[in-house]
């Protein structure tokens, strides 16, 4: 098996010889529809020398399909072409600045899925950007980290042995920390320890999966609806990994769904969110800074500046969704006001998430 | 820039909010405790205006409690002095439906004015009510205390079953208006939230787009509580006088019809809007004052020049 950086190497050098006119290893071939493309990373994932599978869960909305989502992205000058490869199955192509990704996008268990190989760095950074102005149409999926963790601990029952071997733990104030030791043992509830010692979430965990002392499974889970495959094979990466976090990051936007302020006959509906930060207190700090991020990001206004209470009123500038934040001494809430879309809700969620990552949202 | 009017403005919001808030609750505590208060009701009085007492209690056909709230009070203690008199005088006859009452007016002010107020209680009428609130001190209750001794059955009333909880998240995202007047700026972010939401997804990187302004007007309806959620009236003048606002300072082009169009990039990163508006709405008036000033001094300018040739010719 050759060594994770000497094939970071090879895919960085691929990645530039794509960017000058040569292309993905995935993007280079052609199938004839989905099934044909799966037997495809079947048979060479059980090769060790091939690139990352990266796969990107994306979150459309329902009355658009992919080629019309094309159409609006050429419209917002990005250089994006989608070509139908069978059912199911289209040949995609982003461009973004002096970036590009070349790859498949399939239709999975109600998300799309974008599958593309390359290094890590480099196509996660040409996906979020895509991603980030395509916000009004398109979204990456998300599964909060409290969930992440639930979904690699089922995960964890189909194998002899899951073992964590890195992740990213992120704190308050955005400081990431890689978090690297000698591989341990994966468990929900040393993870959440960990988590907690830390005084923040995983954004990221990679982990390997063995069958008796046999390595099957090397990849790593993101919050940001992204999955790679380092190595091994693909058929069960697709069905014990790809699948079930697919199920969660769909579960996670189905219970994002419906929560828009109604009224009905006179009566006004609400259906807030709320965060939990048990028995850490949110700080005068925390909610400054939750503030600040807050109006950069969205068209927002302070409606009260804490003290004990910080309210805050903002619109998502790429769908128009309307949101009323409050934050308490140990509780955060989200109320969606007369339009919130499931995907700008879990973009609002994932960002509270990143600025204070101690906050659990509880979905329910 | 005048940094000291735009923290005015703001907080102008701050306190039309926490007031929107406090009238919101105790709309709820009447209707849980099954006291039938009225929330900013129109009454006839002495001077043949209609007065809008924020809360009060009528008993077979008799006004007979007043509760007036102060979001805020001067600092100046003859300011405050003028204002509860003014409280006291405006709700001392109230006419309801063909009768005339004098109800026991209670006023309910801040804990932040606690020591200007007990600095000028000496000077006030004794019938006087006062009570103050803490609305600040804690994120879901409203507590009371009354300074000396209450003439008022509605403030006992609230006071016996004090702190009065509620849920901040609820009421502030269930009422943004009361029949108080809204600051400009306030009405204005309002807006152009709802602005937001009416874009087109495959809209969304278009320069502007068209809205109307009847539908605007039944959107922002339905932040108004149940006791003016039919104020069509109401609603209409202070959705105008944001938009008018909203024109001036180049967010939307509108002339009075019902088509609005919308520039959704503007503004778009100048941080805190309600801030941002507030300088905008600073630097307008700093700017007509101006104007004012320059016109009334060359009025004056050219009075005097007038007078002296009078004065010239008549000598």
């Amino acid at each position: 098996m050759i060594s994770r950086n000497k094939l970071n190497r090879y895919n960085a050098l691929r990645n530039v010889r794509c960017c000058q006119g040569t292309c993905f290893m995935l993007g280079l071939e052609k199938f004839s529809g989905r099934a044909h493309f799966f037997d495809y990373l079947s048979n060479t994932y059980l090769r060790a020398e091939v690139p990352s599978l990266h796969c990107f869960a994306f979150i459309l909305p329902a009355d658009m399909t992919p080629l019309e989502t094309v159409e609006y992205a050429k419209k917002r000058g990005l250089k994006v072409t989608l070509t139908p490869s069978g059912d199911d199955l289209f040949h995609l192509n982003i461009g973004i600045r002096t970036s590009c990704c070349v790859g498949y996008l399939v239709f999975v268990d109600g998300n799309w899925i974008f599958f593309t190989d390359g290094e890590t760095s480099r196509v996660t950074s040409t996906v979020n950007s895509f991603a980030g102005r395509m916000a009004s149409v398109l979204r990456l999926a998300y599964v909060p980290s409290p969930m992440l963790l639930e979904t690699i601990g089922r995960i964890s029952r189909e194998y002899t042995k899951v073992l964590l071997t890195e992740g990213t733990i992120c704190t308050t104030g955005e400081t990431f920390r890689n978090w690297k030791k000698d591989p341990v043992p994966f468990s929900v509830k040393e993870a959440h320890r960990q988590a907690a010692k830390e005084d923040g979430k995983w954004s990221s965990v990679s982990v390997k999966c063995f069958q008796g002392d046999r390595e099957v499974l090397d990849c790593r889970f993101y919050e940001r609806g992204h999955l790679t495959l380092y190595s091994g094979d693909y058929s069960q990466f697709y069905s014990n990994l790809l699948l079930p976090y697919v199920s969660s990051a769909l579960k996670v936007s189905d219970r994002m769904k419906g929560r828009e302020r109604k009224d009905v006959d006179g009566r006004i509906l609400l259906h807030p969110l709320s965060f939990d930060f048990g028995q850490r207190k949110v700080t005068p700090r925390d909610m400054n800074l939750l503030s600040e991020r807050i109006v950069a990001r969205y068209s927002a206004a302070v409606m009260h500046p804490g003290n004990p209470m910080l309210q805050i009123q903002l619109n998502d500038r790429d769908d128009g969704s309307a949101f009323d934040l409050y934050v308490f001494s140990t509780k955060l809430e989200i109320v969606p006001l007369q339009k919130s879309t499931p995907a700008a809700l879990g973009e609002l969620v994932a960002l509270v998430s990143d600025i204070l990552p101690t906050g659990l949202p509880e979905m329910v | 820039m005048n940094d000291e009017e735009v923290e005015r403005l703001k907080q102008e919001c701050h306190v039309y909010q926490d007031t929107v808030t406090f009238i919101s609750v105790m709309y709820e505590f009447g209707v849980n405790n099954s006291i039938l208060l009225e929330i900013e009701k129109d009454y006839l009085g002495l001077d043949g205006n209609p007065k809008t007492p924020d809360i009060s209690l009528v008993e077979v056909g008799s006004v007979i409690d007043v509760i007036e709230h102060k979001g805020a009070m001067s600092e100046n203690p003859q300011a405050a002095y003028d204002e509860v008199m003014g409280v006291a005088s405006k709700y001392s006859q109230l006419e309801c439906e063909g009768r005339v009452s004098s109800p026991r007016v209670a006023l309910l002010y801040p804990s932040c004015s606690d020591s200007v107020v007990r600095e000028i209680r000496p000077g006030l009428p004794e019938n006087l009510t006062l009570c103050c609130f803490d609305q600040s001190s804690s994120d879901n209750e409203i507590s009371f205390s009354i300074v000396g001794k209450s003439k008022s059955k509605l403030v006992d009333e609230i006071v016996t079953r004090a702190p009065i909880k509620y849920n901040p998240s609820t009421i502030r995202s269930t009422y943004k208006f009361i029949k108080a007047s809204p600051p400009l700026i306030y009405t204005a972010y309002q807006i152009r939230s709802q602005f937001y939401i009416y874009r087109d997804i495959k809209s969304t990187g278009e320069d502007e787009y068209q809205v109307s302004r009847s539908k605007l007007l039944r959107d922002a309806q339905t932040f108004y509580p149940p006791w003016i959620r039919n104020n069509l009236q109401l609603n209409s003048s202070r959705v105008d006088a944001a938009l008018e606002f909203l024109d001036e300072i180049d967010f939307v082009s509108w002339s009075g019809e019902d088509d609005i169009c919308v520039y959704p990039s503007k503004g778009s990163r100048s941080g805190d809007q309600i801030d941002y508006f507030a300088k905008r709405l600073a630097a307008i008036r700093m700017k007509e004052r101006k104007k004012r000033e320059k016109r009334e001094m060359k009025i004056s300018k050219s009075q005097q020049r007038g007078q002296q040739s009078t004065l010239t010719r008549f000598q």
